[in-house]
């Protein structure tokens, strides 16, 4: 554990806080402090994407429930399961976002682009498709 | 009342975020209950599976508010402190509410 004098200088410990690594090193261990602000709209994006991966599970719940009460079609419940399954993948995702954009911070690098949206985007229009044609055959028969 | 940007706004960074943490620790909570809710509703072993899981997201929570509430207290969230612990605490909370979501989704109704 390399714990450098140059991190302890710019956040500026107070006294008797004994200097500690902060994890991960993968990311703390490299460049330098950067403006507290960018770091903390980096928590807060992460923290945005964490609320969208629990809207992707709160959407298959509820498709979950809504199909059992309304005794809709069973395939119904693999693309509520496939929606659980892609919100704890965004869930994974908004950490390991988090980890490469403070490290670009750090780095004072071009930041990444956010990959997850593209694939969140098609995963919304698939579904919203499925799902109208559903409604819109239920309604023709 | 001046918005002069040095000074308001490194009050205000930290306060966004700690409503952030909050907004988020009450959606894991809220949809974790509704979850075992509809689990405990089905009287199987996949039911009583989902609705521990979703117990274990609000025990999660639960820990994660308590330690962001001292944190900022001490006004520890800025220098010092890495994110990194609760953003990973988190995400788990939200994993196993997926998994325990789909649980719910694939096992057979009553």
């Amino acid at each position: 554990m390399s714990q450098t004098g140059r991190d302890a200088g710019q956040t500026g410990p107070g006294p008797g806080s004994a200097p500690r690594a902060r994890r991960p090193e993968r990311v703390y261990g490299v460049g330098s402090e950067p403006d507290a602000r960018f770091s903390l709209a980096n928590e807060r994006t992460a923290l945005a994407w964490l609320r969208t991966s629990l809207a992707l599970v709160a959407a298959g719940v509820g498709l979950t429930s809504v199909a059992e009460l309304a005794g809709l079609a069973r395939w119904l419940d693999v693309v509520a399961a496939l929606l659980c399954l892609c919100g704890g993948g965004l869930a994974v995702e908004a950490v390991a976002g988090w980890r490469r954009t403070e490290r670009a911070l750090r780095l004072g690098a071009a930041l990444p682009a956010p990959r997850a949206l593209l694939w969140l985007g098609a995963l919304l229009v698939l579904l919203a498709v499925l799902l109208a044609g559903y409604a819109v055959g239920r309604l023709a028969r | 009342m001046t918005a002069r940007g040095g000074t308001r706004d490194p009050g205000l960074q930290p306060e966004r975020t700690a409503l952030a943490w909050s907004r988020t620790g009450l959606v894991v909570a809220v949809l974790a209950a509704s979850t075992a809710g509809l689990a405990l509703r089905r009287p199987s072993t996949a039911g009583l599976v989902v609705a521990t899981l979703a117990a274990l997201c609000i025990a999660a929570v639960a820990v994660l508010i308590l330690r962001t509430a001292t944190a900022v207290s001490r006004h520890d969230l800025v220098d010092e402190r890495s994110p990194w612990s609760r953003l990973v605490t988190l995400a788990s909370a939200c994993a196993l509410l997926a998994a325990a979501g789909t649980v719910l989704a694939i096992a057979p109704p009553r």
